[in-house]
């Protein structure tokens, strides 16, 4: 190897560690969501004195006679690899405010396409999508579980509209 | 001057891999993408604009997803980049080929809010295109035009790596706390939210003696804050490897998480020259006891071969699965595992000994 090469080489790790101290910098304090370089971080879903909660949905389809049928996120977001169902179901329930899913077009054609896919029931009134908060408490000898409901969404098919309780 | 010696060895001397070595990994890499990992993409050109969320890059310059027929377009390039670069034809380019398609492809796939774990898999090309990972097992080795092999992109490989845990442990400072528990709260999503709950997770969910959690919290922050320091000491540094893989396999069993994929970063610190010693030793060995001998065992490989490959299909596909389910097994990753693992070890060794035998007669 030339004496040139080598010294570009030198430039390029004394140049990295500054480098990867500024994408340090900037997770630290631009903050998620978008950290351009970090990788396995488990996640750091904490519990305040060893209670851990998260939501969890339960996604139905409410047919014209009023049966319901549950679908999971996966079944809902099939086009999806399995690692993006979660955040799609995210983006889909944060974004979507009566008004913006009133006025998408091409986002209701989608999302009913989606359900009628599913050839779940002849005529679909509706999708509910019902909220929980699950609790585990560990402080206790036995891991303690509790829910509480946080109300549910609505999207109705003919109306086109969302509301919620 | 000593600081700079120091670092010019470093750099340019604390890894070497012989070309076959290094010709194999290139090849493990490639083959493990193009057979078991690769995903097509065009799924993303169903999806209307109201899930696009990119994250600071150039799929911000777009409004949305671009259509169907971009991603065909980037699944044809990725298959043929990853062929060129498994069979080695003008390795640099195929590898800053895939590199380039696997970085689109992951930043639009990155739209959907979810922060894929993958940079340093898919960096690996670009970096190990500068090692001429080209110069053996190669149709460039064989045009004569594979180049000279160069340590320092693995030296470099060994600082990302080392960042990029470094940058896990250092955002779990919060497990340090004493009142709660980083890896417990993570183990009980997994296993209540994710219904993970396989192997060994309902075991560990039992567990609820409190300093057996801290313990855990502690030793993995350390674990992997240390990751950058030892990137300075070659020897600490393949130690530390080690230790992920241990770490790695404990999150398979507790978490069921899978780690297949770190594997193609660490390839690059195993002792090759070990390896290579070891393997033709043991051929040596084994072709003192004679053709019968050799014939038995040439069994025996292909029918652990055959489970090593059996195992991968399982870890990675239905069949497999379905095919314990019928023998009902309900574990469903212990026999595979094992098997795969202890395959893998035996049959590495045959193959390493007969590669290199094939290598030497095409290169006389």
């Amino acid at each position: 190897m030339n004496e040139n090469k080598r010294i570009r080489i030198r430039w390029l790790f004394i140049l990295l560690f500054p480098f990867l101290f500024g994408q340090f910098l900037f997770v630290l304090f631009v903050e998620e969501p978008y950290p351009a370089f970090v990788l396995p971080l488990f996640g750091t879903i904490h519990g305040e004195d060893g209670v851990y909660s998260y939501n969890r949905e339960r996604i139905e389809v409410v047919c014209a006679g009023g049966d319901r049928l549950e679908v999971s996120k996966g079944t809902l977001f099939r086009d999806l690899p399995e690692p993006h169902h979660i955040y799609a179901l995210y983006r889909f329930f944060d974004v979507y405010g009566d008004s913006v899913y009133r006025e998408d077009v091409d986002f209701r054609r989608w999302f009913w396409s989606q359900v009628e896919e599913l050839e779940l029931c002849d005529s679909v009134r509706g999708v509910e999508v019902i909220w929980r908060r699950v609790a585990y408490d560990t402080k206790e000898a036995v891991v303690a579980r509790s829910e509480e409901g946080l109300g549910s969404v609505w999207y109705l098919r003919e109306q086109g509209g969302k509301g919620g309780n | 001057m000593e600081i700079s010696r120091r670092l010019d060895h470093w750099i340019f001397d604390s890894y070497y891999v012989s070309p076959l070595f290094l010709g194999l990994c290139r090849m493990l890499y490639a083959g493990h993408i193009l057979f078991l990992a690769l995903e097509p993409s065009h799924w993303m050109g169903r999806f209307p604009s109201a899930f696009y969320e990119p994250p600071l890059s150039f799929a911000r310059l777009m409004g949305g997803f671009p259509p169907e027929a971009f991603f065909h377009v980037l699944n044809v390039l990725m298959v043929v980049g990853l062929v060129f670069l498994f069979l080695g034809v003008y390795t640099r380019y195929s590898s800053i080929g895939v590199f380039v398609v696997s970085l689109v492809y992951t930043t639009f796939a990155g739209c959907f809010g979810n922060i894929l774990h993958s940079t340093l898999i898919i960096i690996i090309p670009l970096v190990m295109a500068f090692s001429n990972w080209g110069a053996g097992l190669s149709w460039d080795a064989i045009r004569g035009k594979g180049g000279e092999v160069e340590g320092w992109p693995i030296s470099l490989l060994s600082v990302l790596i080392g960042f990029c845990m470094f940058t896990a442990g250092v955002w779990k400072w919060e497990w340090l706390d004493l009142e709660t528990s980083g890896i417990q709260s993570n183990l009980l999503v997994n296993y209540y939210a994710r219904e993970r709950g396989d192997l060994l997770s309902t075991f560990f969910v039992g567990i609820e003696v409190r300093w057996f959690w801290e313990v855990l919290d502690w030793v993995i922050v350390i674990f992997e804050c240390l990751f950058l320091v030892v990137v300075f000491w070659p020897s600490w540094f393949r130690f530390w490897v080690s230790l992920a893989v241990l770490f790695h396999f404990a999150n398979v069993l507790m978490l069921n998480v899978d780690f297949n994929s770190f594997l193609l970063l660490y390839m690059f610190f195993i002792p090759w020259e070990l390896v290579e010693r070891l393997g033709s030793n043991t051929l040596k060995a084994v072709e003192r006891y004679g053709e019968h001998f050799y014939g038995v065992l040439k069994v025996w490989h292909i029918a652990l071969l055959i489970f090593g490959i059996l195992g991968v299909l399982y870890t990675h596909g239905s069949f497999y699965m379905l095919l314990m389910d019928l023998l009902g097994i309900e574990s469903r990753y212990v026999l595979p595992l094992s098997l795969f693992s202890i395959s893998s070890v035996i049959v590495f060794f045959f193959w390493v000994y007969r590669i290199r035998l094939w290598f030497l007669g095409i290169t006389k």
